[in-house]
């Protein structure tokens, strides 16, 4: 009696969530989205660097440092939490330049990521 | 090359499967009339399971440092940080303590020779332990419904658990009663030679 009722209990659970998780996105802490956004050129030197992540991250153990082309570091203060995905770090007054942002984030699924962004200060077009 | 994280969190899940699977059988899957040692032993190695569980968990955490340290061993206070900050080492805490109370509930229960009613409530028991590996997974990252996500990740574990671990544990229960037959066999033949 039992028996049966635990197969046909299994095998309903294990069908229902296979249906469920058709959608499910398997993918690891990656930006989505960048302010500014990577390779851009922008006109007017950011204040901040804000990252949008695919995934949410804990603040705790990730890192955002900004770089100048010479690997000054630019970025100033502590990292901010804006949403549960989002980070923003401050910057120095910048100059015109390249700069390089390197970002270390672990997310919630407890996977650590990192990666580098790109933005130039200047003029667009040129 | 699989990544050892990966093996360690799958050893984990493994030995849970395998307790769903030993608490099962002794509680549902046994007929009435087997003798209860062997559901005692069942209990008692669903108790060493959940021991092998801690300590698989805490390696877990230990990897899971060394990686916030780019491979090198992780530092106390770095532990101490992940488990205190972080989502996902809440989870830790919490399920190495709701694992550790229920290994002390089935020794207890295996020492002193549970009812069958106890047996199915240590089995539903367990169900959290197995479903809560879902707050760590990628099923936690989804951004939309998430909560709806988390329970189907959380189903699929434990029906998975209830098949692979149900399976394996009706296989060794099937070994253990033949090797129980036999030995009867063994002795039935004996006991009709003396009377010979």
């Amino acid at each position: 009696m039992y028996s049966k009722f635990l197969i046909a209990l299994s095998s309903a659970l294990l069908l229902f969530s296979l249906h469920l998780r058709g959608g499910l996105a398997w993918a690891h802490a990656y930006p989505a989205v960048s302010i500014p956004n990577n390779g851009a050129t922008v006109k007017e030197p950011p204040r901040e660097v804000r990252i949008q992540f695919t995934e949410g991250v804990e603040i705790v153990f990730s890192q955002i440092t900004v770089k100048g082309t010479t690997g000054e570091v630019v970025s100033h203060g502590k990292l901010r939490q804006l949403a549960d995905d989002t980070l923003a770090i401050d910057l120095k007054p910048l100059s015109p330049g390249n700069y390089t942002v390197e970002w270390q984030v672990l997310s919630v699924d407890t996977h650590v990521t990192e990666g580098l962004l790109r933005f130039t200060i200047g003029a667009v077009g040129k | 090359m699989v990544p050892l994280e990966a093996i360690v969190s799958g050893m984990g899940y493994a030995v849970l499967a395998l307790l769903l699977g030993l608490l099962v059988s002794a509680g549902f899957l046994l007929p009435g009339g087997e003798p209860k040692e062997l559901r005692q032993t069942l209990l008692l190695a669903g108790a060493y399971l959940l021991v092998a569980f801690l300590v698989i968990a805490g390696f877990w955490l230990l990897l899971q440092g060394a990686k916030l340290r780019g491979g090198a061993l992780p530092s106390g206070e770095i532990l101490l940080r992940y488990i205190a900050m972080t989502q996902s080492g809440k989870v830790w805490v919490v399920r190495e303590f709701y694992g550790a109370a229920l290994a002390v509930i089935v020794f207890w229960f295996a020492r002193s020779g549970a009812s069958l009613k106890a047996i199915r409530f240590v089995f539903f028991l367990a169900l959290p332990l197995v479903a809560s590996r879902s707050f760590t997974s990628h099923a936690v990252a989804v951004k939309e419904n998430t909560m709806v996500v988390v329970a189907a990740d959380a189903t699929h574990l434990i029906a998975t658990g209830l098949w692979g671990g149900g399976l394996v544990s009706a296989v060794l229960d099937s070994l253990s009663r033949h090797k129980r037959i036999d030995s009867s066999f063994v002795l039935g033949g004996r006991d009709g030679a003396t009377l010979l």
